[in-house]
Parts: C-alpha cells; structure tokens; sequence
C-alpha cells in the first residue's frame, strides 16, 4: 500500500507539473497586455513598460514559470493584478459556492440516477426504462447554454419560484442561500443525471444476470432489497467511476452555469480573471482546479477498493 | 433414511402435477420441462437425473417461480396445500427461504462477492424469523458450524472471495437451511467440485434430510451421486421423466434404455464424472416444438416406426405400481429384445441413426 500512494503521489506531481505550464505557456502566447487591462487603453509605452518591470513581465517567459514554481512551493500563489489581493484569498471566497453547487449537484444527480437506473434495469424495455431513457436523452443534448434560458423562463419568468441571479451567502439566509441555488443546480444536473442512470443501468443489467441475484430471490427477498441490497454495489463502479471523472466536466460546466446566474464562484473568478489578462489569478484557479481533479481520481480509486473487497487483496 | 413403502402413507408436502415450461425464441418454443408430474413426502429425498440439457433445472426453477419472465409455465404445483403457481408475489416470498430453499450449481457464483457472508446468512434469518441482529448473528455462526465451517465466528466476516468452492457450497447450504426449510432443492450441489470435497457434501445434505425431516429434491446428472442417498430416482431426457421408481429397485431393474445409458455412464474413481453420455452417441438437442414421439429416439438402438410419431407414456411396470417408466420397447423384455436385433441387423434405428451391423443381432446388448 505504501509503494502504491508513493507511486500515484508522483504521478500526481507530474501531471500537475505538466498542467501548470501549459496554462502558463498558453497565457504567454495569448495576444492581449495585462498592462493595458491594469492602466487602460490611453495608456502611455513609459508607464507599460514601467509597469512590466514592476511586474516582472519584461523578463523571459521560462524565467517567469520558475519564479512561479519555486513561489508555490513556498504555498505563494502570487498576488492578482486586478484585485490587489492574494490568489490564495481570493480562491478561498469563491470556492464555497462552487464546492456547494457542484456537491449539490452530485447528490442531485445520484439521487435520481441511482432509482432510475436500478428501476430501468430491472426490466429492461419496459415502461420505466424506455421513458427513463427518452427523458435523459434530452437531458444530454440540453448543455447549460440551452436549459439555463430555459429554465429560467418557467421558474423566473413564467412562475416566479426562484430569483434569476444572485448570491446569498448560506451563512447569512439558508433560506435565501438555497433560493439562490437550486436552478444552478438543476441546470448543471441534468447531464450527470442522464450519464449516471445510463451507466448504472447498463451495468445492474449485467449485475441482474448473475447466479447470486436468482440466489436472493431464491430466499425470499423483496424487489427491493434484492435490488438496492444486493444489486446496487457490484453495479455501481462504472458510476463511482463517472461520478469522479464528472467532476472535471462539472467544474466546465459550473463556469457557464456560474457566469450565467451570477454566482461569485470559481467559474465566475476565472472568467473575469481571463478577461482582464490577469496571469496569477489564471494560473492560480486552473491549478487548483487540477488538484482537485487529481485528488478526486486518486479518491475514486481507494474507493474501489471499498467497493470491492477483492481489489484490495490485489497488490497495485 | 425413511422406507418408501412407509411415505406412501404419509402426507404429500409437494405435488407437481403435469407441469410445462417452455421458452418462446425467435426459433420456436423451447419446451424444456414438458408434462412432468413428482409427488414428495415430508422427509424424503428424490433424485432427479438427467444429461446436461434435460430440464433439470428448469423444472426446479419452475417450482422456485425463478425462471425468466419470458417463460410459460403451465400445470399445477402444491405445497402443503398451497398452489404456488397462483400465489401472489407477496405470499411468495414469505414461502421461498422460509419453507422452500434452493442450493445452485456453482457455489463460486451464488454467493454476493461484496457482501460479507455472515450477512447473507443472516439476512433471511431477520427476514422470516425476525430475529434481531445479535440472534441472527449467533444463529449464522451456529449454522455454519452444523455445515462443518472451522471456526465460524471469525468466518461470518469473510467474503465469498476469502473460501474455497467446498467453503462456499457449505455457506450455501448454511443459507439454504437457515430457516428450517420444509423442501430443500438442490440443483447439481457438487457437479462444481471436485471429488472427495463432492461426497463431503452429499453427505451433508442427506444427514440434514434425516435429522430435520427436511424433504429435499437433489438434481445431478450422475445416477452414481443418488444411489445410497435417495429415497427414489426419476430419469429426465427432452423435458420429461422416463422412468421413475424407488432407488434400491432402479439400481436393480431398469426399463428404459436412456436410463441404461446413465447406469452404464457412473463414473468410477478412475473415469471422472462428465456431463455428456459417453456411452451413447450424440447429445441432447433443444427440444425445438417438438412433434410427437419419444424424444430419445434420435439416440435409442431400439427405436421403431413407433417411436417416432407416438409419445410413449409413462405407465407402471406390470408387476410394480412405483416403477414407472415410459419406453414401448424396454430394456429386459421380449418385445425390446426383438427391437434391438431387428435394428442391428440393418444397422440403423427407425430414426436414422446408424449403429454397428451384427450379423445374428446378438451382440452383447450396450444398455443392458
Ligand atoms: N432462458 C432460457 N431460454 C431458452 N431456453 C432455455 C432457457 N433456460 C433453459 N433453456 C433450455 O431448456 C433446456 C433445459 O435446460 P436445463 O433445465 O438448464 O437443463 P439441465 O439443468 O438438465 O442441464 C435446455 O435445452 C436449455 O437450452
Ligand atoms: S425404444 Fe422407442 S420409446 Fe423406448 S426409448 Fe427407444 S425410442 Fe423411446
Ligand atoms: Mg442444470
């Protein structure tokens, strides 16, 4: 076990290593000044160029990416142009609400993929499976640019339920707070909902096949524990798999769907960071998001193990 | 083991009468159990034999309600006093596990991999006997140790995964027995194992037949398995028995040719058990809406014109109503004689099927 996380310990470095300068890299080849996004178009070459050796811009692109290396070592994510402030605070205001729009989101979605998918399964064509599989296909070809409109015309518009954009802090209102979110969070759902109920239905499919299953019914077991008992967990890798995996694509997502609704995420820090050229914020946000992401993989793999005793006699 | 003669007398706990399943396919209907009828006492033991393909596991799936939707059961089935092919799904379930249990073929596959076995135990013990987790949990430990489980009480931890196949089939009958089943079926219990692991087993479930009266039907498709251990025999081929009677007669006298076949196929230590007839040619075929006729005739050195458009029926032996057997020209008799020689001589059976030509027709007979 210890070889095993020293193993993906280093293969999380390289990867992150890898991320970081691609971002950086791509920052330095996309067209467009910080400066001028800092002083303003009327700006003068003298205090451009002023404002570069302040900034340390004057200097050679791979000079720059260690200077950022060796500061994050340090846990020094740099200081954003446009906000004055530190990346690290600036992340730590915005994550909460997109921690608990995507965490909402996956609890949403499991929720209802996780009975979808069990009761498509069971009878495969019949009446729960062909209806659970026309709705999500239109949930799979509504990206949140087409359901968020949508959405907000009948819950805003249409029956006033919830308020259009905004934030409140759950702190502040829990009331207002969950106002706020729940048409976020329906719009980012709607694709897990339709991937997590295909990829758990397929495999209960195979699950209810199995010698085991006709042993369970043979004593007397309901439908029900007989599905949520004894099927859902041999059946649920594919989708602890997803799910995991998802959160990449939901974290895309989230910028859209935060960006769209007004919410002080992530998604909305980073958009506005690019904007503005802003190198740190930029570089700062996408690295984070990428040990999120690679922590979740690393997650879902220990969670394997949990679901399946026998992986954890295997050596890694 | 109890006498036949005294069960007559006692009360019928099963009775399975003219029972059919068949499987409709883009082929045609697969008529797997076709028109079969079995009759169990409380406390007895019936052996039900056949090749791989002969509806031994369908029959018994019919009785458990465990087949596919897809298939169509027709017949009756009781169980004391109860037609379990009209109960609701919820009296069902309040019969399979509590009254009636099963034990399948491959004990490396009927167990849940990702549960642990203590709670696969214990789940029908809370289940029917509503017991709570720290009984069911005693119980499970005390099951396992009847099944003959070294150290039980760490064992209800383990999974599947952690046991031999011999390990697992004994948690399986652990299982099956846990609620002190009236019936006991055991489809093919040991045909997964290997040998001395086989008899262990076997013995297993006849001393648990005879401390518990617990009537079990056990499935095989070796005669060898049922002959000490079974109060009778009945000898399945396409679907249907063809030839039924109290195992210590059997083992004496046999009528029908299919069952002279399995006789002569009993594996010894030396020759390891198979699930195809080496002593007669061919194989089972999926009884595809069949026509009339008896469906081993394909394979039967005696077949006649007879055979195959006319369905033999099972009628008792002249001397013997509990040996029944369904075959027009049976084994030991005159009129079979006559058919096996007349067929000898030309070589072939009424069915096509071609056979070693012999002169005077007197060779020693195969399936006698
Ligand atoms: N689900 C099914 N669909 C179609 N045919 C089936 C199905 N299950 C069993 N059969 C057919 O029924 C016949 C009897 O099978 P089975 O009862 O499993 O035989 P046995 O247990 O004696 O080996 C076989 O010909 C088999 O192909
Ligand atoms: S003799 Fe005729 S009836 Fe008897 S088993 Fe052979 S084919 Fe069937
Ligand atoms: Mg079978």
């Amino acid at each position: 076990m210890g070889r095993y996380v020293a193993r993906k310990l280093i293969h999380m470095v390289v990867v992150l290593l890898l991320v970081s300068f691609a971002t950086s890299l791509m920052l330095d080849l996309t067209p467009g000044d910080p400066a001028y996004a800092i002083l303003g178009d009327q700006a003068t070459p003298a205090a451009v160029k002023s404002l570069h050796q302040e900034l340390g811009l004057d200097r050679p692109f791979y000079v720059r990416y260690g200077d950022w290396l060796s500061n994050l070592a340090r846990g020094d994510l740099g200081t954003s142009y446009e906000y004055k402030q530190s990346v690290s605070s600036l992340i730590s205001q915005a994550l909460p609400v997109t921690a608990e729009l995507i965490v909402l989101t996956l609890l949403l979605a499991l929720a209802i993929a996780v009975p979808l998918g069990v009761y498509s399964a069971r009878r495969v064509g019949g009446i729960v499976d062909r209806g659970t599989t026309f709705v999500t296909s239109i949930f799979v070809s509504a990206p949140p640019f087409i359901s968020v409109p949508f959405l907000v015309f009948l819950f805003v518009l249409t029956w006033h339920i919830f308020p259009a954009t905004g934030w409140v802090k759950f702190g502040d209102s829990p009331m207002d707070n969950l106002q706020h979110i729940v048409l976020p969070v329906i719009a980012l759902s709607l694709w897990p909902v339709a991937a997590f109920t295909a990829a758990l239905r397929s495999d209960t499919v195979a699950t209810l096949q199995e010698d085991f299953i006709l042993s369970a019914r043979a004593k007397g077991l309901s439908t029900r524990s007989i599905l949520f008992r004894h099927a859902l967990r041999p059946s649920s890798f594919s989708l602890m798999t997803l799910a995991g995996l998802s959160l990449g694509t939901l974290i895309g997502s989230a910028v859209i769907v935060e960006y769209l609704f007004a919410l002080p995420g992530i998604g909305s820090l980073i958009i506005s960071a690019i904007n503005v050229h802003d190198i740190p914020l930029v570089q700062g946000v996408v690295m984070f998001t990428a040990v999120v992401y690679v922590v979740m993989n690393t997650a879902v793999d220990i969670l394997y193990r949990y679901l399946d005793p026998r992986l954890r006699m295997q050596k890694a | 083991m109890t006498s036949t003669r005294e069960l007559w007398s006692q009360d019928i706990i099963l009775s399975v009468d003219d029972l059919s399943t068949w499987f409709p396919t883009p082929f045609g209907a697969v008529h797997a159990v076709d028109g079969v009828s079995l009759h169990l006492a409380s406390g007895e033991i019936v052996g039900i034999v056949g090749e791989s393909g002969s509806g031994k596991s369908v029959l018994a799936r019919s009785i458990m309600k465990l087949t596919p939707e897809s298939a169509i059961t027709r017949g009756e089935v009781t169980f004391a006093g109860r037609a379990l092919t009209t109960v609701s799904p919820a009296e069902g379930r309040a019969i399979w596990g509590k009254e009636i249990a099963m034990i399948f073929q491959n004990p490396m596959t009927s167990l849940n991999p990702v549960m642990k076995i203590g709670k696969q135990i214990t789940e029908s013990l809370k289940l029917h006997l509503r017991l709570n987790t720290a009984d069911a949990r005693r119980r499970a430990i005390e099951l396992l140790a009847l099944v003959g489980i070294p150290e039980p009480a760490a064992r209800i931890k383990a999974y599947p995964y952690e046991l031999s196949g011999g390990m697992r089939q004994r948690v399986c009958i652990a299982m099956a027995i846990a609620c002190a089943p009236r019936l006991l079926l055991a489809d093919e219990p040991t045909t997964a194992l290997d040998v001395t692991i086989q008899r262990q087993i076997l013995d297993l479930l006849a001393d648990l037949c005879s401390d518990t009266h617990m009537a079990m039907i056990l499935i095989t498709h070796d005669l060898g398995v049922v002959a000490r251990r079974t109060d009778r025999v009945m000898v399945m081929y396409g679907g249907r028995v063809v030839e039924t009677a109290p195992t210590v007669k059997l083992f004496v006298r046999h009528f029908h040719p299919y069952t002279a076949a399995l006789l002569s196929a009993i594996p010894r230590l030396h020759r390891p058990s198979h699930t195809r007839l080496a002593a007669i040619p061919g194989r089972p075929i999926d009884i595809i809406d069949p026509k009339p006729g008896c469906r081993f005739a394909p394979r039967c050195e005696r077949a006649q014109p007879r055979c195959t458009n006319e369905d033999p029926p099972l009628t008792p032996a002249s001397d013997d109503a509990a040996h029944l057997f369904a075959c027009f020209y049976p084994v030991g008799t005159s009129q079979g004689d006559e058919a096996l020689r007349a067929n000898r001589l030309v070589g072939r059976n009424a069915a096509g099927m071609a056979m070693p030509v012999v002169s005077n027709g007197l060779a020693e007979p195969l399936d006698a």
